[in-house]
């Protein structure tokens, strides 16, 4: 009797009071939860080419305590990992409970791993990212780490749109741990990441990247970027930079290669800021295209500090429109005289100086702007002619887009559209604009700006037969960032424009900067490029010379 | 008939009935033998189901290994194709191309040129560009239909002049 009251009550505690614990810790041996990552999303170029993707790899791993024999389990993975024996060795003979042998290895290197039935070893489903351009718009594009975060460009900053959301599958195993079919199965499908569909143009951006690395090498340059715009979307078509990376191995790179320059890095842009500076007077009516200026080759503005002209020159007395085509600081000087200070600096402000342009790229520099209240008396010279105040590459290439765009600002932006997980794609909302100049202002100066690259201006070299083209040169000098002055000798050269000027929104903006190139000037080393490349990007915009109709079939990259 | 029976005399009170009596017989008692074949038939029976049911669920157990097999083939496939993806983009990467191009002994290609229809005149000269008008640019020594053929006399009357509109013209007098 006693031994029958203590079976029940031992049965009433199993099968009621601890029921819901013991079936859970049964659960527990039996059942299996496993996360199923979400792929992450693709990023293309406009026309649907791949520029990052993510594929199947494995991860080699292993329990050291539960391996056999550390040296000649490491020397039967040697030759598979592609990793030295003695490394491995130490890895498996260490107190590490889990150790990573080989992370995202080809999917083949882990099949025959798995084959070898290694006590200890184990392979894990995983995925890599994978650039098959290679060092196409490696800066833009950016690159993810070894977790698959993104950790810089676009990867980052549309980090949540591409990771999607890993879901996880809850299974019944056997004791050795293997899936039992037909068993208990709970499944949360994971979430795919989106993709990404950039306004960059693979094509035009390696002509870019193309045409910028031969500047470089010619003129012994340290570095530069190009970047082309497309003025009435404020699209960014192509940004390329040097030095570059390969991102499918960023981690042998250096931080200087992996920079997106033309975004994050301010440089002082020199002549080619004189067309704010002009802009600025034609809006406000100090001048017009026909104005005639008496322009000595130098001028005293401060009690110690005389501004010259590039070359030595009598009293000339030209019109406005000389001024900017050969780059007259002397003229522009005395333009920004009758100006004033507050109107050039509203002018440099309204076309974005000073604060970022709102591309969707991580990192922007908003540029150096001194405030007006605390210019100096050399500021409205130095302002005047672009030293004094720092921007970036894709701030100036805003600037000149504004003007081709008939005084309309367009943020730029580097992504157009996104296609969900479920394969349909959307736009993203078109950037915002506002008006900096007037349309007239606008067509003025472009007309000024055609006569940089006509006979007599400093940018011949840039121009693209049977097309009209308008742009600025630019040779500035470096500051120094170790003391206050500029270094010696360096220079940065830039040329910035856009064709074809009389059909401008339609046309491409480019800017090529080259840091510290030889010989300096923006007119020799930097307009070769531009014509090359906005050439170039003519053609695939299918943009025949005046007169001539498109030709069929070409002209696919808007 | 009726009326015979209407005259008939009366019956004489039925004598009491007897008690029934039972028809009792000895019948065998049952054989345990005669169970036999029905115990057989129901053994039969429950082992059949039980195979059956072990073979049915042996079956699609196997559908189920097959199934999970075929998953699993179709996750290996997925992955092998983004893989060969990436392989054909990496392969036809612009600088890859560019490169084999070179290796190949290929030049880079020039800008596109513009022929001026039917004057001939390239538009795309530098000099057209530095005269802001394209139409006004020099000829250039590179062939185009328009320019190719000199007139012969055996032409006069079909000749093509540059201010004539009608370019097919031109076409008609080449051999």
């Amino acid at each position: 009797m006693v031994g029958f009251t203590v079976i029940s009550a031992r049965l009433v505690a199993l099968q009621v009071v601890d029921s819901s614990n013991l079936a859970a810790a049964a659960a527990g041996q039996r059942l299996r939860k496993v996360e199923l990552p979400a792929g992450r999303g693709r990023i293309f170029d406009r026309n649907g080419r791949d520029l990052a993707l993510s594929v199947d790899a494995r991860t080699v791993y292993a329990q050291p305590p539960l391996v056999a024999d550390p040296r000649r389990t490491a020397a039967r993975l040697a030759p598979l990992l592609k990793i030295g024996r003695g490394e491995l060795a130490a890895k498996l003979g260490g107190d590490a409970p889990f150790v990573y042998l080989a992370r995202k290895v080809r999917p083949v290197v882990g099949a025959r791993v798995a084959r070898l039935r290694l006590a200890g070893v184990g392979v894990l489903d995983d995925s890599r990212r994978t650039y098959p351009d290679g060092r196409l718009a490696a800066q833009v594009l950016g690159f993810v780490g070894t977790d698959g975060d993104g950790l810089a460009g676009l990867e980052l900053h549309y980090e949540s749109l591409l990771q999607g959301r890993a879901g996880w599958t809850l299974l019944e195993q056997d004791p050795r741990g293997r899936p039992i079919p037909r068993g208990r199965r709970h499944v949360q499908p994971p979430v795919p990441g989106s993709d990404v569909v950039t306004t960059l143009d693979a094509p035009l951006q390696f002509k870019a990247e193309d045409a910028l690395a031969r500047a470089v090498r010619r003129h012994h340059a340290h570095g530069g970027s190009i970047v082309v715009l497309s003025p009435a979307g404020g699209e960014v078509l192509a940004m390329a930079n040097l030095p570059a990376f390969d991102p499918n191995g960023f981690a042998r790179s250096k931080p200087a290669q992996r920079r997106n320059r033309a975004v994050v890095d301010a440089f002082e842009p020199g002549s080619t800021n004189k067309t704010i500076t002009a802009a600025a007077a034609l809006e406000a009516g100090v001048v017009t295209p026909r104005t005639r200026l008496r322009v000595p080759d130098q001028l005293r503005l401060c009690p110690n500090k005389t501004f010259h002209d590039a070359h030595r020159h009598g009293l000339e007395t030209i019109p406005f429109s000389r001024v900017v085509a050969e780059s007259s600081n002397v003229g522009t000087i005395r333009v920004a005289q009758r100006l004033g200070a507050r109107r050039l600096a509203a002018a440099a402000a309204a076309f974005g100086y000073g604060r970022p342009t709102g591309i969707d790229f991580p990192g922007e520099s908003p540029g150096l702007v001194t405030p007006v209240e605390r210019w100096r008396c050399t500021d409205l010279g130095v302002n005047a002619i672009g030293q004094g105040v720092a921007v970036t590459v894709l701030q100036m290439a805003s600037v000149y887009a504004t003007v081709a765009n008939g005084g309309v600002l367009v943020e730029p932006s580097l992504v157009r559209g996104v296609v969900d997980p479920w394969g349909r794609y959307r736009d993203l909302p078109p950037t915002p604009a506002r008006r900096v100049v007037s349309e007239k202002t606008a067509r003025d100066l472009t007309r000024i700006l055609t006569g940089v690259v006509k006979e007599g201006g400093t940018g011949t070299e840039a121009a693209i037969g049977g097309y009209q083209v308008a742009g600025k040169t630019g040779t500035a000098r470096v500051p120094d960032t170790r003391k206050s002055g500029y270094i010696p000798g360096a220079y940065i050269a830039s040329f910035i424009g856009f064709a074809p000027a009389d059909r401008a929104r339609d046309g491409v903006v480019v800017a090529v900067v080259l840091d510290r190139p030889t010989p300096i000037y923006g007119g020799l080393v930097a307009a070769p490029t531009f014509r090359e490349v906005a050439s170039f990007a003519m053609q695939r915009l299918g943009l025949a010379p005046r007169g001539h109709r498109r030709p069929a079939g070409e002209g696919g990259g808007r | 008939m009726t009326q015979a029976a209407s005259h008939a005399p009366p019956r004489p009170a039925r004598a009491p009935r007897a008690e029934p009596q039972h028809r009792l017989r000895v019948i065998r008692a049952p054989r345990a033998g005669s169970r036999l074949p029905f115990l057989a038939l129901a053994g039969l029976v429950v082992v059949v189901g039980v195979l059956g049911l072990a073979a049915l669920t042996v079956a699609v157990n196997q559908q189920a290994f097959a199934i999970a097999r075929l998953e699993q083939q179709t996750r290996d496939s997925a992955g092998r194709y983004t893989v060969l993806q990436a392989d054909v983009d990496r392969l036809r990467s612009p600088a890859r191309l560019s490169q084999v191009a070179r290796e190949r002994g290929l030049g880079a290609a020039t800008p596109a040129r513009f022929q001026r229809w039917p004057s001939a005149r390239d538009a795309t000269t530098p000099a057209a560009a530095r005269d802001g008008t394209a139409s006004q640019a020099a000829p250039t020594a590179a062939p185009s239909p328009a320019a190719a053929g000199a007139p012969t006399a055996a032409d006069a009357g079909r000749v093509w002049t540059p201010d004539d509109p009608f370019p097919l013209k031109q076409y008609l007098a080449q051999p």
